[in-house]
């Protein structure tokens, strides 16, 4: 009820899909296409009820996952592909007999990148003693911010895209916290080796001032060290920052040859357009992390991209997936499902519906190994789980005790967006 | 008031009642004055003083307006906005942030705050406590500022909005202190205060802290306005100025004023009092010679006229009154006798009528008076003369055609018009009437214009002079048959002795010759006397005939001096004429006028001494040429000199035998110069001689295509 509280609170804008499921076929396409929610009341109902450990009423709840992502906003749609993801595996779990013998569902808020709103949704969630997993969204400072009350709560969190090494590497034992997801870490020694690679030498760092910012900073500073390559130096840019041309002018003037960006997309934006207004020979090409994919920023600003060089990190691709028939498979249930799909270019943000996919099957396979939905049980499960041929690699295993990052840097490739704004991966040789 | 002196009552009076109503009207104008003054004062304190209500509301309204901007701009500092989501590090940059933050407003006094969507502090420059109770915050999370404004506290908030939406909120609170300093302002007025309701947020003059407050009547003692702040309806801005310093300059105009009407005042009570010692000093003399008039009653005084023009005309007037009072008295005497008189004339002239009623009733001739074509009246001999019994059977019976006859009626009538409305010359007319009974009468008829019933008549007078006019043809007859019966005769006589005399028949013994010389002249006389008793007949019965025509009076004049030239030889007398007229015509018929100068130049030559001249004379008298015939005779005296033209007279019978002659050859000259319109006339003295001289009107001879043209004489001649 909390949760209630707080929406009310926050408005009816971010009440989000909770309290209007009754009202969905009236929201719009950006939320109609999004079905098969349990409605909050029923959730409620049921937590009330709540006897986690009486047999027959136990099996008619459904087991909750809480989808704590930013799903409104300039990065909202990174929310939908990875609830699409969600629903996805969800159907295909449900449709093979549910987990132990019960049915997954989604319970959703959202946090719109609010680190605060993020930190509530979670309190509200543990509430609800059915639900046995949050997966969060694409903001690494929310998630950072949450984990304080992902341990109080002992609630396991899955990050299928937020990438700031410390969500990971949080220094709470028991971690709740499990990713598959890029671990900034590896990414920012992944791009900064493929500029590198690319023949750039003075890489400009360009960051979001923000704790994912300094995560990348970190990582992108230990691979340049490793490699002994000067930068051309750090900038930092702040949230909603309308005009960071000077930024990029300090670092082009430091002499930067290429800028490694960490951006979300409407600052990423901003970025694409204070570099695209620069005069031609001015420019310098732009290597971003993948935070930009959030939006769909091309639909955007279609021409801002025919301006600039810009290459961004991904983990997968329709285009070129590692297990093809997996792929295939899944993009046609995804087209079944939404209208809005006609081919691969279409699935927006393709990581986070990838990712979010592949978590629900460990977290089924987790609940399964437990044989309970109870959270610490289950999050003992994660860190035990056999191997599991998945959508983006092969988990064998996915976690260890050790290790909550299920993906590593050879998953990581180079992506950009072509002439109609698909992702498509660029030339293998440079992956 | 009728017992009182006319001075007493009079000024009085009107200081009774010009005095209060002037001073009463003075109060008024001062009071209205006084109203419209203080009022026109207090209108414009109260625009001025608006104005600086208008001034302040807006300064206020700019401090606030500059406040909420400088608000608005931390919330959407992107530093700010990064502070929502990046929770590890803000706390190294926000308490900096904020700490250093200056927002408009006083120095010191904002205290600032960066709270969640929920109100919970993010960070802040003071001790601030979450405002996760706020009633404001939903609202604002919905996106409002939210400003309120009390004594107390006042407290601004602004959403901060991330990603379109807001998140989070800056809020900024100031404390009653620098609330007031925030909604100071200093106008030119004494007193300004700024309000929500009735909070007093900041006033400058604790004395006017109370205005306006419902619990506390309104201050008097104060002029004040009060205004608006743009964009705050809820923040009023009074300012004041106190009445008494405000309106001193009105309390100075009004002293000032009253002590004038005050002064006016007395000036018209001094006026009044000064008009009426004027006015009554020639009114008290004035009211005195009335009373004199009313006791004397003598009418012949008069009131002297001096002094103001006002009452020398007052006493003219009196004085025309007196005048015509006086005039109406007098008359008023003279009415009884001029009655009298009126009577007695009335009776006099009711006698006279009668009488001369009498008169003409009575009158043997027969009179009438004619008018328009109708017989007006008639007495009793003109009704007698034609045969009636009475005037007024003649008048309702005949007409005056029928009576007189078609040619009278038409003279009559002309003669009316010819009159012009004033009476005309007589007209004398004979007439033989045949009446009914089949007798003729002669009548004597006699019209002249009169005025009847104030319009000319005729008045016509007729005699029956039948049995005169018997007499007189009988006369004629007897006249003409003597003369024709003796002329012829004596014509042969006259022959007959001229011959025997002048010896053509042998000659006569001296004794015979003698004789036959007295026969011959005694026969000649006789011819003489006939040729002038018939020429007497013939003017008298109007049957002689002239000629006239213009005539040159000189020749006729040397053919006349010719004709009588023997017979002044005869008796030794010269006739001269004295040259110097010219050339002079007259009409005139020449052998008439030749017989009047023979007969004149005659009479000179037989009353002429022996050896003397008869002298004629031609002289211009205006229009006129007289003709005047001079003796040096014995004279005539004055008594006879009317008697001479009668027929048959002589100066002195006894002479006449000497100075042969008929005594009717002045009579014929005067009946012939009269038919030609001129008169004869003599002047005498004895032993001075005569001069007999007549005029006649000189005509100027026209030669026109060889006709010789003559202007009528102006005057007609009767016949």
């Amino acid at each position: 009820m909390t949760a209630f509280r707080a929406m009310a609170t926050n408005g009816v804008r971010h009440v989000g899909a909770v309290v209007c499921l009754a009202c969905l076929p009236i929201l719009g396409p950006a939320v109609a296409d999004d079905t098969g929610f349990v409605p909050a009341t029923t959730i409620a109902t049921t937590a009330a009820k709540g006897d986690r450990h009486t047999g027959d009423a136990e099996n008619e709840r459904p087991i909750l996952i809480g989808l704590n992502a930013t799903l409104s906003g300039s990065v909202g749609q990174s929310g939908r592909a990875i609830k699409r993801g969600l629903r996805l595996a969800i159907d295909e779990v449900n449709a093979a007999g549910g987990v132990l013998g019960r049915r997954l569902e989604i319970i959703e808020d959202d946090n719109r990148g609010i680190p605060a709103r993020g930190v509530d949704i979670i309190d509200d969630f543990a509430k609800l003693d059915n639900l046995v997993a949050i997966v969060g969204g694409i903001h690494s400072p929310v998630a950072s911010a949450s984990l304080k009350a992902i341990h109080k709560h002992g609630i396991v969190y899955l990050g299928p895209w937020a990438a700031s090494t410390p969500v990971v590497d949080n220094g709470y034992r028991p971690n709740y916290v499990f990713r598959v997801s890029a671990r900034d870490e590896f990414a920012g020694g992944f791009l900064i080796d493929t500029a590198l690679k690319r023949g750039f030498r003075r890489p400009g760092l360009l960051l979001w001032r923000t704790g994912w910012g300094r995560s990348n900073e970190k990582a992108m500073t230990t691979a340049l060290r490793r490699t002994k390559t000067e930068p051309a130096g750090t900038q930092w840019f702040n949230t909603s920052q309308r005009d960071i041309s000077d930024q990029i002018d300090k670092l082009v003037s430091a002499g930067a040859d290429v800028i490694m960006l960490v951006a979300n997309a409407s600052e990423g934006l901003t970025v694409f357009r204070n570099m695209a207004a620069r005069p031609l020979e001015k420019r310098v090409p732009i290597i971003s992390h993948w935070g930009i994919t959030g939006g769909n920023l091309f639909k955007r600003d279609p021409t801002v991209f025919e301006k600039i060089d810009l290459t961004f990190l991904q983990t997968y691709s329709f285009f070129e997936p590692p297990f093809r028939k997996k792929s295939a498979r899944l993009l046609e249930a995804y087209c079944a499902k939404y209208r809005d799909c006609g081919s691969p270019a279409a699935v927006f943000s393709p990581v986070g519906t990838a990712h979010a996919y592949d978590l629900v099957h460990l977290l089924k396979r987790a609940i399964e190994k437990a044989g309970s939905t109870d959270r610490a049980k289950v999050r003992d499960a994660l860190e035990r789980l056999d191997r599991y041929d998945g959508l983006v690699r092969v988990y064998d295993p996915a976690f260890t005790p050790d290790r909550h990052d299920a993906l590593n840097v050879s998953d990581f490739r180079l992506c950009r967006y072509d002439g109609r704004g698909a992702i498509v991966p660029i030339g293998s040789e440079l992956n | 008031m009728a017992s009182a002196a006319p001075s007493s009552r009079l000024l009085p009076g009107v200081l009774l009642r010009v005095l209060p109503a002037a001073a009463i009207v003075l109060l008024v104008i001062g009071f209205i004055a006084s109203v419209f003054i203080e009022d026109a004062f207090v209108t414009q304190l109260k625009a001025k003083l608006a104005r600086e209500a208008d001034v302040g509301a807006q300064s206020i309204a700019t401090k606030l307006e500059t406040l909420k901007t400088s608000v608005r701009a931390v919330a959407s500092n992107d530093l700010v906005i990064n502070g929502l989501v990046d929770v590890e590090a803000r706390d190294a940059y926000l308490p900096l942030f904020f700490s250093s933050l200056q927002i408009a407003g006083p120095r010191g006094g904002a205290l600032i705050s960066f709270t969640d969507y929920r109100g919970r502090i993010l960070a802040s420059n003071w001790k601030a406590a979450d405002y996760q109770n706020a009633p404001w915050l939903k609202s604002v999370m919905e996106g409002r500022e939210h400003l309120h404004i009390a004594t107390e506290r006042m407290v601004f908030a602004v959403p901060v909005v991330f990603q379109d939406a807001p998140e989070g909120t800056i809020v900024v609170e100031y404390r009653r202190a620098h609330v007031a300093q925030l909604l100071s302002f200093s106008p030119g007025a004494q007193a300004a205060l700024t309000r929500v309701g009735k909070q007093i947020l900041f006033t400058s003059d604790t004395g006017f802290s109370d205005v306006d407050r419902a619990d506390v009547p309104n201050t008097t003692g104060w002029i004040k306005s009060a205004g608006t702040v743009p964009g705050y309806e809820q923040l009023k801005v009074v300012v004041a100025d106190p009445s008494h310093v405000a309106l001193a300059p009105v309390f100075k105009l009004e002293r000032f004023m009253f002590t004038a009407l005050a002064v006016a005042l007395i000036a018209l009570t001094a006026g009044i009092v000064l008009t009426g010692l004027l006015a009554t000093r020639p009114l008290v003399r004035f009211s005195t010679a009335i009373k004199e008039f009313g006791s004397a009653e003598d009418l012949d005084r008069r009131i002297e006229t001096t002094g103001a023009r006002e009452f020398q005309e007052l006493a003219r007037s009196f004085n025309a009154m007196l005048e015509r009072l006086n005039l109406a008295v007098v008359s008023n005497d003279s009415l009884a006798r001029e009655n009298a008189v009126r009577r007695d004339a009335q009776r006099a002239l009711r006698e006279s009528e009668r009488r001369y009623r009498d008169l003409i009733e009575g009158a043997a001739r027969g009179i009438y008076v004619y008018r328009d074509g109708a017989l007006l009246y008639a007495n009793p001999a003109f009704a007698g003369l034609f045969g009636f019994a009475s005037p007024r059977e003649a008048l309702a019976e005949a007409s005056l055609t029928q009576l007189l006859g078609e040619d009278i009626r038409a003279e009559l009538n002309r003669q009316i018009e010819r009159s012009d409305g004033s009476v005309s010359n007589i007209i004398r007319t004979e007439l033989q009437l045949e009446r009914d009974r089949g007798d003729a009468i002669w009548i004597e008829h006699i019209s002249k214009v009169i005025e009847w019933e104030g319009r000319p008549a005729i008045q016509g007078n007729l005699t029956d002079i039948t049995d005169r006019k018997r007499v007189e043809r009988l006369k004629n007859e007897f006249v003409s048959i003597v003369s024709h019966e003796l002329r012829t005769p004596l014509t042969a006589l006259v022959g007959s002795l001229g011959l025997v005399r002048s010896g053509t028949l042998g000659n006569l013994p001296d004794k015979v010759q003698e004789l036959i010389e007295i026969s011959q002249s005694s026969a000649q006389r006789l011819v003489a006397l006939v040729n002038d008793i018939l020429d007497i007949e013939k003017i008298e019965a109007g049957s002689m005939e002239f000629n006239f025509e213009p005539t040159e009076s000189v020749a006729l004049v040397h053919q006349s001096i010719a004709e009588t030239e023997p017979f002044g030889a005869k008796y030794g007398v010269v006739l001269h004429l004295e040259e110097g007229l010219g050339q002079a015509s007259v009409r005139a018929d020449g052998d008439r006028l030749t017989q009047v100068l023979t007969n004149l130049l005659s009479n000179a030559v037989k009353f002429s001494p022996q050896g003397e001249t008869v002298i004629v004379r031609l002289t211009r008298e205006g229009e006129n040429i007289r003709f005047s015939v001079s003796d040096r005779g014995p004279g005539i005296p004055t008594h006879m000199h009317r008697k001479i033209f009668e027929k048959f007279t002589q100066v002195d019978g006894s002479d006449s035998r000497s100075k042969a002659g008929t005594g009717l050859g002045l009579a014929i000259c005067k009946d012939i110069i009269e038919a030609h319109g001129g008169r004869i006339r003599v002047e005498s003295d004895p032993d001075m001689g005569s001069t007999f001289s007549f005029a006649l009107p000189e005509v100027n001879v026209i030669l026109d295509m060889g006709d010789i043209q003559v202007a009528e004489p102006a005057k007609a001649v009767g016949r």
